[in-house]
């Protein structure tokens, strides 16, 4: 069998190759192989050139310690709230806490007053009843006047360092907001955390640091993010979500704001563990490109805007290329495959990309290990890497459902994430 | 108790109206408002004392049964004091026949107004009265000690005693007579002890004028008569048909005698028990009114007041208080005759056994002490019972009132910021940035004429302290003692149990339908 397939690779044509090749080359390959190998390759030659030519220079840490206000919005978060509260408690000398309860009913507010008679400089809010993330993050907004503003999960352990290190970039004041790694808290816990854990520290902490590079870097996650409060005042805080924290971002770029990348201001965060959950995550992901990034911030690609800038143009197009274009090639490749290959091929062709995606993996995950700060556990995260296609298939066609359901039906306008008084009021784009 | 008044001046209307129930008799014209009232305090507190001659007398079967023949002629003397000291007067069966002249004694030191009152009886045209005169209260005894006597007028102010001792010496030896009192003084309130010392009236010397005197004498005796007259049992031949009276049913409950022990408890002054001289004791007669008992020793009684109790059908001991009326030694101990208490009047009284609030100290508490009352618990009288739960002041114990105020300071100066939420967009913000002229509308998406409800909600901001610098979503809830004025959140109040007491009442009718 082996020997066959050896066969056949060395009969097929490079250009047939290539054909076959063509899914992974397009999808991801690409944007987070070589991207990755890019920025590793920058920062290995600067590093040469620093060793070289500036032996004794070190850098002097956290130079910048603006006064920040850490948000935790949250519903029913009584549980995993202390933990939260307790990592952040202590780590940074200027902060402040404001919790917002979202009309919980499980008293995660008077767990937070518990806390704030022990923490100065801690405030609860709570709102009677729920009205969705964005409005719980738009309420701590009247009540600080810090210059930064650091949205927290009420399920995510922020490491000691990690106000520091994501309040760095603010000292260039064309920061608008600052993206932060998000990797799992419980990686061995199920299978399905372990393939997310992989993928998280692919996508995200590698693969928003080539975005970053790129300036194309466009979304902050809801877990652990922080922005310039005198910005997002001026864009009056967040809008109806799901998808508020991609839609803000989209909002900063366009009036001229950077977003820039702190890979080493990480975050812990409990992951979906089971798979009608993942599911649920990801459709609403999905959901939120078609509708924030081609329809409500169509506009970005507009050339005689006076806001246009060629970055976001640039990130539009990814977007749209990975999100939707490829996704539905992808798809179509694969009924060619199945319809129209000869079927004594077919299997030959599956294996030759499993063993190039997980070839082009296993480069990934050594620039993982380059970067990481635990490479003991990366590597141990890593060893789910041989099963990573399948899961990849798998999102894909959830990507698939989500992406068409919401451009032909606005499925997210129905989605529950939003209250429904709030999702009626609002506009559907 | 009625009083009749009449325009015509004459003995026999007195006479007939007071036989046949009238209290007292008055003339129209004859008589003055103060005169009036003066006779109506007599008469309410005449009436009481012959009730209570009544009940003693029900409380009396030894007695009753051992001159049933004395009782049958009229005559018999109903004081039970008198008939266990054995004083009363050998000849008495005689006494009261109409027709015979009518012993009359006048006790009196002044000879001016012995004249006077002799001129007055003995032209009384009804006529037959017989005038005997001592003139001190030694003498007036002795003569009372040997003779029979219709009718006592006595100066309460004689030379050998003062006039509450005089009433008392004279009251008991009198029998049935009636005791007229006489004085110099008039003065309503010794007036009116006097009539509750057992006087039948009271005259004032200086005020006696148009045959007063043999007025208040004719209408004492007829008063008496009356008396009698109820007192008589019913001819055992009567109609058949007929109803009978109370006093005959009465006669025939108090023969009952209880079988079980009468547990005893003598009452302290102050109210608690008197643990030395409680007892065991024997009950030798019942009724609804009284209990007559006999307990194993011989003290000095601290108060007249007792608790008994006594076993009933539940198998539980049943307590009520008497108040003693009678104390006589025996071979064995001591016979008691007692009158049980009203509910409202026992020392048991609802107010006694639950706690009350006093007002001046704060807190409550029961108007006995604790130490008496847990003694009371001890001998097994009464029960103790949680009557309610209240919060104190964690420092006095004093009863505070709540209110929200601050948590950290408790001050009541707390302001809260109202705020919007604009559905729409999400946006959050003081309700001062939504207002426009006639319109709510919002800065952030610019929406106009917004409703609330359906496009926006209100959210409060945390309350904030105008006194301290404290923040918080809510207010606390702040206690405040109203004696010491101790502020403090009301989770630390103490809670305090009121314990109050029940105990089993004797029921006295449920006894006698038990006996
Ligand atoms: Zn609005
Ligand atoms: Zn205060
Ligand atoms: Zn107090």
């Amino acid at each position: 069998m082996l020997i066959d397939w050896i066969h056949w690779l060395s009969s097929e044509r490079r250009e047939d190759l290539l054909l076959v090749l063509a899914p992974i080359l397009l999808l991801d390959a690409v944007r987070y192989s070589v991207g990755a190998l890019g920025v590793w390759l920058v920062d290995f030659a600067q590093l040469l050139y620093k060793t070289v030519f500036h032996p004794r220079q070190r850098e002097v840490e956290y130079q910048h310690c603006p006064t920040v206000c850490v948000i935790i919005a949250g519903l029913n978060e009584a549980d995993t709230l202390p933990y939260t509260l307790e990592s952040l408690h202590g780590t940074y000398p200027r902060m402040e806490i404001i919790v917002v309860d979202d009309g919980s009913d499980d008293g995660m507010a008077s767990i937070a007053r518990d806390f704030a008679q022990r923490i100065p400089q801690m405030t609860v809010l709570r709102k009677p009843r729920r009205g969705g993330k964005s409005s719980a993050l738009n309420f701590a907004l009247p009540f600080t006047q810090a210059e930064i503003l650091v949205c927290v999960d009420g399920d995510s352990h922020v490491s000691s360092t990690g106000i520091w290190e994501i309040v760095q970039p603010f000292a260039d004041p064309s920061v608008g907001a600052v993206s932060a790694t998000v990797l799992a808290r419980n990686p061995f816990a199920k299978l399905i955390t372990w393939l997310q854990a992989l993928e998280y520290l692919r996508n995200i902490f590698v693969g928003r640091m080539f975005a970053s590079r790129m300036g194309i870097l466009g979304i902050i996650s809801g877990a652990f993010g922080a922005y310039r409060r005198s910005a997002i005042q001026r864009l009056h805080g967040w809008d109806v979500g799901p998808g508020e924290d991609g839609d803000l971002t989209l909002r900063m770029r366009k009036s001229g704001y950077r977003i820039v990348f702190a890979p080493y201001a990480q975050c812990l965060t409990n992951l979906p563990q089971n798979w009608w959950t993942l599911i649920k995550q990801r459709r609403r992901w999905e959901w939120a490109v078609v509708t924030f990034e081609c329809r409500k911030h169509i506009d970005l690609i507009n050339p005689r805007n006076p806001n246009f800038r060629l970055s976001n143009f640039a990130l539009l197009l990814d977007r749209w290329m990975y999100n939707v274009i490829l996704m539905y090639a992808f798809w179509g490749y694969a009924v060619w495959l199945l319809l129209l290959q000869p079927r004594a091929q077919l299997g030959y062709v599956l294996l030759l990309n499993y063993v190039v995606y997980v070839a082009l993996d296993m480069l990934q995950l050594l620039l993982i290990l380059y970067y990481s700060t635990n490479r003991l556990r990366d590597l141990a995260i890593g060893l789910a890497t041989p099963l990573m296609p399948l899961y990849h298939v798998l999102l894909k066609f959830v990507s698939l459902i989500a992406v068409t359901e919401e451009i032909f039906t606005r499925r997210s306008f129905r989605d529950n994430f939003v209250p429904i008084h709030v999702r009626e009021s609002t506009w559907h784009w | 108790m009625p009083c009749y008044i009449n325009s015509e001046n004459a003995v026999l209307w007195f006479v007939q109206a007071i036989a046949l129930g009238a209290q007292d008799h008055l003339v129209v014209d004859a008589f003055s408002p103060a005169d009036l009232v003066r006779r109506i305090f007599f008469a309410i507190e005449r009436k009481k004392w012959e009730t209570r001659r009544i009940d003693l007398w029900a409380a009396q079967p030894h007695w009753l049964t051992q001159h049933t023949d004395l009782v049958a002629t009229e005559s018999a003397a109903i004081h039970p004091a008198e008939i266990d000291r054995d004083h009363r007067q050998p000849d008495v069966a005689a006494a009261g026949t109409s027709g015979q002249a009518k012993q009359v004694l006048l006790v009196e030191d002044d000879h001016a107004f012995l004249n006077l009152v002799r001129d007055e009886l003995e032209h009384d045209h009804q006529g037959g009265f017989d005038i005997t005169h001592v003139d001190c209260l030694a003498a007036a005894v002795d003569w009372l000690e040997q003779h029979r006597c219709d009718c006592i007028l006595l100066d309460i102010s004689l030379p050998d005693s003062d006039w509450y001792n005089t009433l008392a010496k004279v009251r008991p030896r009198a029998g049935t007579a009636p005791v007229i009192a006489l004085t110099w003084h008039d003065n309503i309130l010794e007036a009116i002890e006097g009539i509750r010392q057992g006087a039948q009236d009271y005259l004032v010397k200086s005020q006696l004028s148009n045959r007063v005197l043999s007025q208040a004498v004719h209408m004492g005796l007829a008063r008496r008569d009356r008396l009698l007259d109820l007192l008589k049992p019913q001819p055992a031949d009567d109609d058949a048909g007929g109803p009978r009276i109370d006093y005959t049913e009465k006669r025939q409950h108090a023969r009952y005698c209880l079988t079980k022990p009468l547990y005893t408890i003598p009452i302290l002054p102050g109210g608690a028990p008197d643990l030395d001289h409680r007892s065991e004791g024997t009950s030798l007669d019942l009724s609804a009114g009284g209990i007559g008992f006999e307990i194993g020793e011989k003290f000095q009684l601290p108060t007249k007041k007792f608790v008994i109790g006594v076993e009933s059908d539940d198998g539980k001991i049943h307590f009520t208080t008497v108040e003693i009326r009678r104390a006589t030694p025996t071979a064995r101990g001591m016979e008691l005759g007692a009158r049980f208490e009203e509910d409202a009047d026992s020392l048991f009284c609802e107010e006694n056994l639950l706690p009350q609030l006093n007002t001046e100290s704060g807190g409550f508490r029961t108007p006995l002490s604790d130490e008496i009352m847990a003694q009371w618990a001890q001998l097994g009288v009464l029960q103790p019972t949680l009557v309610d739960r209240i919060y104190a002041c964690p420092q006095c114990q004093g009863l505070p009132t709540f209110r929200t105020g601050c948590r950290a300071c408790g001050s009541i100066h707390t302001t809260c910021s109202q705020l919007i939420h604009h559905f729409a967009c999400a946006h959050v913000g003081f309700v001062v940035d939504f207002e426009q002229p006639g319109e709510m509308v919002c800065p952030k998406c610019r929406l106009r004429s917004l409703v609330v409800g359906a496009d926006f909600e209100y959210v409060n901001g945390p309350h904030r302290c105008l006194s301290c610098d404290w923040s918080d979503t809510e207010l606390e809830q702040v206690g405040q003692c109203l004696r010491c004025s101790y502020r403090f959140p009301a989770h630390q109040a103490a809670e305090q149990e009121l314990i109050g007491y029940y105990v089993n009442r004797l029921d006295p009718l449920a006894l006698i339908g038990a006996s």
